[in-house]
């Protein structure tokens, strides 16, 4: 008897290897694929995964059907807007540098450069890092530019960090001087100051697990670095730190490997080696469920507007519940093989008890 | 007698790129995007202000008929400028017909706008942090919270 796939599941599915140079078809029958690209389309397309998708639909027949078309259209608008965007960051970066400031890039298109395309894998959000010295500075030369440029779009977008909360314990001094220049691909020839790889690999596996692991994308990302990083990595600086957070990282490769089928390199230290083999099952079990259903969470009404609903109230509820993997980073809980449920609770209970202060405040 | 139009593509304020085998154009002035097929952008790049319309049919290989069709498709977006503008312009319906009641094959020039992504799927990827909102129900998840208050009729930002 077959068993019936989960809609996580066949999200899983379609992305598997789609971020490899030469993109892997679905693992699904060619009659489940077209089912799934109408069911999903909302999801994979608000989850930004829309040109992966279309990567690997493109090596079947369906590339030219109807349920193929919003995905081969978020394939090329990411393409071409992605030209425009670098010429936003080539301009951030210049801003920057006039006024003797080298930013950081971190995320975006530090992630999506590494694609085969970059529209594979959009970016908006331009996350730059600063010493905290020059933040104020960097703010101004960034709004002189916004005024002057012709671009304005992407330099308004700029998020400046003068920290890493998931790259906690190294300096910024030290990121800097283990990061590389690269080349951005504008038609300036602008070169951006990015992560090491093993930095990058740390805060793409702890961002995810910050967010729940919500977006397939971010999953891909992770192994899409290991894949083509993986194997000349310093592993005893990605992992420093707490052994709790070395043990998540290693997590998030095992999961990759297990959802997306991410080949992981030989020769990983044995403590990775073993984390990467013991996945959790309620980390996969989680990570499938949250891809299987819209991320609707955040973006509800205030519960406060259905008080007086009991059973609008009772939905607002269910959909506020902290998915395992949030609630296991909000309490700082081990990734182990316990179950779930206390720290759900425990998580839902300090979220409550937060938005009722917060209410009797305002 | 007036010299035939000589059509030439527009230079200034466009981003070009290849996607999957289409060439994608991004109009900064208009702030949108066109995708043209293969057929598209080789009569679009042979638009060098040299040719007329028979002479940019001769070297894209194709009917002056069709490419005149093409130009027009890419005059209307302001890819081109300088392209004739018929007073009665062919329809793609008029060429398949015209090409199926003699046995042809024809490849007609595609020149299509990029849709944009879902609302969702921009924000999602672009992130929504500063957009005005009336309640978190107008933000996106990675900047989930509005500032606004239910009772306040002035929109907050999404943080």
């Amino acid at each position: 008897m077959r068993l019936r796939r989960s809609p996580g599941d066949l999200v899983a599915a379609l992305l598997a290897g789609a971020w490899r140079p030469v993109a892997a078809p679905p693992a699904l029958p060619a009659r489940e694929i077209e089912p799934v690209l109408r069911s999903a389309e909302a999801r994979l397309l608000g989850a930004g995964c829309g040109p992966l998708v279309w990567r690997a639909v493109a090596t079947t027949n369906l590339r030219s059907h109807a349920s193929a078309a919003p995905y081969r259209d978020a394939y090329r608008h990411h393409a071409v807007h992605a030209e425009v965007e670098l010429r936003g960051i080539a301009a951030a970066v210049a801003a920057l540098r006039e006024h003797g400031i080298e930013p950081l890039l971190v995320t975006g298109w530090a992630t999506a450069r590494l694609y085969p395309e970059l529209g594979l894998r959009p970016f908006g959000d331009l996350d730059l890092c600063v010493r905290p010295e020059e933040r104020e500075a960097a703010e101004r030369a960034l709004a002189l530019s916004a005024l002057a440029g012709p671009i304005a779009g992407p330099i308004a977008r700029v998020d400046l960090h003068t920290s890493l909360a998931d790259l906690a314990g190294r300096s910024l001094d030290e990121l800097y001087e283990r990061g590389a220049l690269a080349a951005l691909g504008d038609p300036a020839a602008t070169r951006v100051r990015v992560l090491d790889a093993g930095d990058h690999l740390r805060l793409l596996a702890l961002h995810l697990l910050r967010h729940g692991a919500w977006r397939p994308l971010w999953l891909c990302d992770v192994a899409l670095v290991v894949e083509r990083d993986g194997a000349a990595l310093d592993w005893d600086l990605c992992l420093r730190g707490t052994r709790r957070d070395a043990r998540r990282v290693a997590c998030v490769m095992g999961l990759a490997r297990r959802v997306l089928g991410a080949e992981l390199p030989s020769g990983l230290p044995p403590e990775v080696s073993r984390a990467v083999r013991r996945v959790p099952r309620w980390l996969v079990a989680a990570t499938l469920a949250q891809w299987g259903r819209p991320y609707t969470r955040y973006t509800d009404r205030p519960i406060a507007t259905s008080a007086s609903r009991p059973l609008d109230l009772l939905a607002a509820v269910r959909r506020r519940w902290p998915n395992a993997i949030e609630a296991t980073m909000s309490l700082d809980a081990p990734f182990d093989g316990l179950p779930r449920l206390p720290l759900q609770l425990t998580d839902a209970l300090r979220r409550a008890r937060r938005a009722l202060t917060a209410r009797r405040v305002s | 007698m007036s010299p035939p139009p000589r059509p030439v593509v527009r230079s200034d304020g466009l981003i070009v790129t290849e996607a999957g085998g289409d060439t994608l154009v991004y109009d900064l002035a208009t702030h949108r995007a066109h995708s043209l097929d293969p057929a598209a952008a080789r009569l679009w790049r042979l638009c060098d202000g040299t040719r007329d319309v028979a002479a940019v049919a001769a070297a894209a290989g194709t009917s002056e008929e069709i490419a005149r069709y093409g130009l027009a498709r890419l005059s209307a977006v302001g890819l081109v400028v300088g392209a004739p503008s018929d007073a009665a312009p062919i329809s793609r319906r008029a060429l398949l017909r015209r090409a199926a009641a003699v046995g042809a094959t024809v490849v007609l020039p595609v020149v299509l706008s990029v849709i944009a992504p879902t609302t969702l799927q921009s924000q999602a990827s672009a992130g929504c942090k500063g957009v005005p909102c009336i309640n978190a129900l107008s933000c996106c998840a990675l900047h989930p919270m509005c500032t606004g208050r239910p009772d306040d009729p002035k929109p907050g930002q999404c943080v």
